[in-house]
C-alpha cells in the first residue's frame, strides 16, 4: 500500500512539530490554570506518559512488524473486535484532525486575518495538507526534515529576544500546595503527549528500525524541553496572570522590544508556527487516511486522501459553534479520550500480544 | 439547510471526482465504492446547519462528563 521508506531522523522530525506546534499556543495556559506557578513541572510529568506510549508502539511493532495498528488487532483480539477498535480509532484521528484544523484556524481568524472567513482558512489548509499526504510518506518525511528547522529557529530567537523582559522572581512560590497540583495540570499535555502512538503508523515504514525506538524517546525528550523552556518563559514574563491568557506565548512575545527596531515580530513567529501546524495536520490526516484504507482493506490510500480531507472540514465545524466549545473540548474531552485510545487501549493490545504469544510457545514445546 | 456550503461542498465534490477517476483506473472496484461513499457521506453531511447539529463531538463530551467536572474544579 506505501512503498516509501523514511529515516528514523525523519520520523522524530515529523512527531516534534506534531506535538510541539499546538501545545505551545494554548495549553501552557491551560496548564497554569491548574499548577499556578509549577506551570514548568507539568510537561516533565505530561512526558511520562509519552515516554510509555512511545514504548508500547514500539513493542507492538516488534511483535508485528511490517503492520500498523489497524491489521495486527484484528490479529489480537480477533475480527471482529478488531474492526471496532480500528474503527473507533480511525474515528478518533478524523475527528482530532478536525479539532486541531478548528484550533489552528481559530488562532488565525482571532489574532490575524480577523475578515476571512474560518472556512476559507480551513479549506486552503486541507488543500495543501491533502497534496502532501497524496505524495506519500517520503514527501512528508523530507517536508518534515525541511520545515521544522525553519520552525523551531524562530522560537528560539523569540525566546532570546525576550530575555531582557524576564523575570526571575516569578517562579516563587515552588510547590507551595504540594505536588498536586502540577500532577494535575500534567493531565492536559499528557493528552498531547498521547499522540506519539502515531509512530505506530509511521515505524512499518522505517528504513532504519531497529533506531526507532530511540529517535521516538529522543523525540520525545526534546517535546517535553520545549515545553518547559516555553513554560518557563511564559511563567517569568507574565507571571500570575498566564492563566488569564488565551494564547499566552503570543501575548509574551507582544513584550519584545529591542533597540525601537525588533517589535511587532509575533506576526512573523506566529507566521512560521503555521509550518508547524501544517505538518501536524499533515501527520494526523496522513494516519487518518492510511488508516481508512487498510480497515476497508483497500489496494491503495490515496483515493481516500480527498474524501476524508472533506470529513475533516466537516468534524472541524459539527457540533462546535463557537472557539469556546473548541477550548472547553481541549480540556474536558481531549485529554482522557487520547490517553484512553492512544495509550491505555494499545496497553491492553500489548499484554494480550505478549501472552498470547507465550501460550502459543507453551503449547509448541510441550 | 444551508445551500451556500452545499453548493460549494458540490462543485469540490466535483473537482475531486474529475481529478482522482483517471487516475483511479485501474484500481479494484472496491476503492471506488469506498472513494464514493465517502464523497457522498460528505455531501449529505454539508446539507445541515453543522455547528449547531448534535454530532459525534458531543456525544463524546456526554460520555466524559464525569472526567470534564473532576477537571472543572
Amino acid at each position: 500500500m506505501e512503498k516509501g521508506k523514511i529515516s528514523s531522523l525523519q520520523m522524530a522530525f515529523m512527531m516534534y512539530p506534531t506535538i510541539v506546534a499546538t501545545a505551545i499556543i494554548g495549553v501552557p495556559s491551560i496548564t497554569a490554570k491548574y499548577a499556578k506557578t509549577d506551570l514548568w513541572l507539568s510537561p516533565i510529568f505530561a512526558a511520562l506518559i509519552g515516554y510509555l506510549t512511545v514504548y508500547i508502539a514500539y513493542k507492538l511493532h516488534q511483535l508485528y512488524p511490517q503492520q500498523t495498528v489497524i491489521q495486527f488487532t484484528e490479529k489480537i483480539i480477533g475480527r471482529i473486535p478488531g474492526k471496532i477498535f480500528g474503527f473507533l480509532l480511525i474515528f478518533f484521528y478524523i475527528q482530532n484532525t478536525g479539532l486541531i484544523l478548528r484550533g489552528y484556524a481559530e488562532f488565525i481568524v482571532g489574532s490575524f486575518l480577523v475578515r476571512t472567513p474560518i472556512s476559507v482558512i480551513m479549506a486552503s489548509m486541507v488543500l495543501l495538507c491533502a497534496f502532501i499526504v497524496r505524495g506519500g510518506i517520503e514527501v512528508l518525511g523530507r517536508a518534515a526534515e525541511l520545515f521544522v528547522p525553519v520552525f523551531i529557529f524562530p522560537i528560539f530567537i523569540l525566546i532570546l529576544l525576550l530575555i531582557p523582559d524576564l523575570e526571575f522572581k516569578n517562579i516563587f512560590p515552588v510547590l507551595a500546595d504540594g505536588v498536586m497540583p502540577p500532577i494535575k495540570g500534567a493531565i492536559v499535555p499528557g493528552g498531547w503527549f498521547s499522540e506519539f502512538f502515531l509512530i505506530i503508523f509511521l515505524l512499518p515504514f522505517l528504513a532504519d528500525m531497529k533506531k526507532g525506538m530511540k529517535s521516538g524517546m529522543k523525540s520525545v525528550f526534546a517535546v517535553m524541553m520545549t515545553l518547559i523552556v516555553v513554560n518557563l518563559t511564559v511563567l517569568f514574563v507574565l507571571g500570575s496572570t498566564t492563566s488569564t491568557k488565551l494564547y499566552p506565548l503570543m501575548n509574551a512575545s507582544r513584550y519584545i522590544s529591542l533597540a525601537d527596531f525588533f517589535e511587532h515580530v509575533e506576526s512573523a513567529a506566529m507566521a512560521v508556527w503555521i509550518v508547524g501546524a501544517f505538518v501536524k495536520i499533515s501527520v494526523f490526516y496522513y494516519a487518518s487516511a492510511l488508516g481508512t484504507a487498510q480497515w476497508l482493506n483497500l489496494s491503495d490510500y490515496r483515493p481516500v486522501v480527498w474524501p476524508i480531507g472533506i470529513l475533516i472540514v466537516i468534524f472541524s465545524l459539527w457540533s462546535l459553534p463557537s472557539s469556546v466549545d473548541v477550548s472547553r473540548n481541549d480540556i474536558n474531552v481531549f485529554p482522557l479520550q487520547s490517553i484512553l485510545m492512544q495509550t491505555i487501549i494499545p496497553l491492553l493490545l500489548l499484554l494480550i500480544a505478549i501472552v498470547r504469544k507465550r501460550n502459543r510457545k507453551g503449547t509448541e514445546t510441550s | 439547510m444551508r445551500w451556500g456550503a452545499f453548493f460549494c461542498t458540490s462543485v469540490v465534490v466535483v473537482l475531486i471526482i474529475l481529478y482522482e477517476w483517471p487516475k483511479m483506473k485501474q484500481n479494484p472496484k472496491k476503492d471506488k465504492m469506498a472513494f464514493l461513499t465517502l464523497l457522498l457521506t460528505g455531501l449529505v453531511l454539508s446539507m445541515f446547519n453543522l455547528p449547531q447539529m448534535s454530532g459525534p463531538t458531543q456525544w463524546i463530551e456526554t460520555l466524559f462528563r464525569p472526567f470534564g467536572e473532576f477537571m472543572e474544579k
